[in-house]
């Protein structure tokens, strides 16, 4: 009887593991949206990532004097395409919204800003 | 979690502040391709460097675009030429420039000879093909390393190196002497410098190896402008913290090239490089110290807690550090040192006093086309002496600017920039280099 709880809580934190596990192997990048406020930005960008299979993680947004910026952290573990693809892709959304889309992988910043 | 202000303020160091990596260098042993008969030689010298930088520039490309950060040079540095060549070295460096143009770099360096204890066969014979070398070629870097602290300093060649440095710049005196532009003269030279005109593979690296140099004269600067007035802990600091960051950038992508590529990665040398654009200059960080300009007194103390300060923060950010690792004091690439060689506040023989602090020698300075051979071993033999003694890499690329004197400009164009010609102290040194023979090593090379 006692066995079951621990039993459980094992198999629970074998999958945080994993899951802290998948996190650190993920292949995160940044996107960045910047323009002119306009309607169905958000709309647009996530439609056509989700297209490419691409979950995004986390978003960060403002607009300032109609000024609009975004920016989007993405998992590409999921994209079929490659990186260079991905971004070709993003330019359909780029030339019908007229903003600036910049897509890097976030290895950057984390080399930069963590220990 | 990343936070926005960090991603911020990344962006801002690329897109505003001129934060680059500087080159992605690809050392190539050639020790292989030697062969008696020089054409022979060329030909596997040309097609083992095709096969092995063929993505070199491709993968420099692909990590540009994917980690949004401008990887502005690819470069090959190759085996000293000396020691592969049993013959007439001139197939060669042709073979060296046309595999440069074939695999797309803009540089190749190599074509170079250690001659600090005295010279082979080998090494008079490409020391006396430089000036036809570096007029026929076009991405082909040459170097010399004339003296070391265990050898001594290598009087003959030092007077020959004179010689040769008149002699490119006549060669070359259409483009303002730019074959000059394209020769090192150094003491204590180092086996993995990514930075072109003295990068050579030392015989003591692999196969091949990757080797990278960022720059970021234009981020400290910036980080500066927030210490306006505070004391001196706070200046080392903030170079050091920034210099940290910029150095992770070059480890990350030094990492990546090399999976990529296959290729070992070998270090990231974190010298502070600048290039003529304005806001990336390493004489503006000077100035944002509190100097009127660059050369005014106080300049080699500045000079001194930035090489240092640059030095601390990059060894904490990579696990391999080597190259020249330091801050660069080209006056020709670098628009707060032509500004202030043009004013007048930056004479020789203060750039002499800042190479004793700094991780380069005097480099990219125009001197009037009249100076005597005599003058120029003059300048190599002091610059060497700095060098041997303080135990530190020192070089002279200096350019006689062929038909010119002290006032006039010349222009060499891209990263190589223009430059205002210096004056030279016009008293001679003709008896002093006429003696030949060698200046011992110092006392304290005795280590052992």
């Amino acid at each position: 009887m006692l066995d079951k709880p621990l039993h459980l809580a094992y198999i629970l934190s074998r999958h945080r593991i994993l899951f802290a596990l998948g996190g650190m192997l993920m292949t995160k990048a940044l996107i960045s949206v910047t323009g002119l406020d306009t309607t169905g930005i958000i709309a647009r960008v996530a439609t056509k990532l989700a297209d490419m299979n691409i979950n995004i993680l986390d978003i960060t947004q403002t607009i300032l004097d109609g000024y609009f910026t975004m920016m989007m952290v993405v998992d590409l573990d999921g994209a079929q395409l490659g990186f260079a693809d991905i971004d070709k892709e993003l330019q359909t959304v780029r030339d019908e919204l007229k903003m600036s889309i910049h897509m890097q992988r976030m290895d950057i910043f984390d080399a930069m800003h963590r220990i | 979690m990343i936070e926005t202000g960090e991603i911020l303020q990344t962006m801002r160091m690329i897109q505003e502040e001129n934060f680059d990596i500087r080159t992605i260098t690809l050392g190539i042993n050639l020790l292989d391709c030697a062969d008696h008969d020089p054409l022979v030689c060329a030909e596997r010298v040309y097609d083992k460097i095709c096969r092995t930088a063929q993505n070199l520039v491709s993968t420099g490309e692909a990590l540009e675009l994917e980690l949004g950060i401008p990887i502005v040079n690819k470069r090959i540095s190759v085996t000293p030429v000396s020691l592969i060549c049993q013959g007439d070295p001139r197939p060669i460096a042709q073979a060296l420039d046309r595999a440069a143009k074939e695999t797309g770099v803009n540089f190749i360096g190599g074509y170079s000879a250690l001659m600090q204890k005295g010279a082979t066969l080998a090494d008079e014979r490409l020391l006396s093909s430089i000036p036809e070398v570096l007029s026929t070629t076009e991405r082909l870097c040459s170097s010399v390393n004339v003296a070391s602290t265990r050898a001594g300093i290598n009087m003959n060649a030092v007077r020959e190196m004179g010689e040769i440095i008149k002699e490119t710049a006549l060669r070359t005196a259409a483009q303002d002497g730019l074959g000059c532009a394209k020769l090192v003269v150094f003491a204590n030279a180092v086996e993995d410098n990514p930075f072109m005109a003295g990068a050579f593979c030392g015989i003591g690296e692999p196969e091949s190896v990757i080797n990278v140099g960022v720059s970021g004269p234009g981020v400290v600067k910036k980080a500066l402008e927030a210490c306006k007035g505070a004391p001196f802990d706070t200046v080392a600091e903030t170079i050091k913290r920034t210099a940290f960051k910029i150095t992770r950038v070059g480890q990350l992508v030094a990492r990546e090239a090399s999976q990529r590529l296959g290729i070992p990665f070998g270090i990231v040398d974190l010298s502070l490089a600048p290039t003529p654009a304005r806001g990336d200059s390493v004489a503006h960080i000077l100035s944002e110290m509190g100097l009127e300009m660059a050369g005014a007194p106080g300049t080699t103390a500045a000079l001194a807690l930035l090489n240092d300060a640059v030095k601390k923060g990059g060894v904490m950010a990579s696990n391999h550090v080597g190259g020249l690792s330091g801050a660069f004091i080209p006056v020709s690439e670098d628009i707060g040192m032509i500004e202030a060689a043009t004013a007048g506040a930056l004479h020789l023989e203060k750039l002499e006093a800042m190479t004793c602090v700094c991780s380069v020698g005097l480099d990219m300075i125009a001197i009037p086309g009249d100076t005597s051979a005599a003058t120029i071993s003059g300048i190599i033999a002091d610059e060497a002496a700095i060098g041997m003694v303080n135990n530190k890499t020192t070089a002279v690329r200096v350019i006689p600017a062929v038909g010119k004197k002290a006032g006039d400009t010349v222009e060499f164009g891209g990263l190589l920039g223009f430059a205002p010609v210096i004056p030279v102290n016009p008293f001679k040194c003709d008896d002093f280099i006429a003696r030949g023979g060698r200046i011992p090593a110092p006392l304290h090379s005795l280590r052992n």
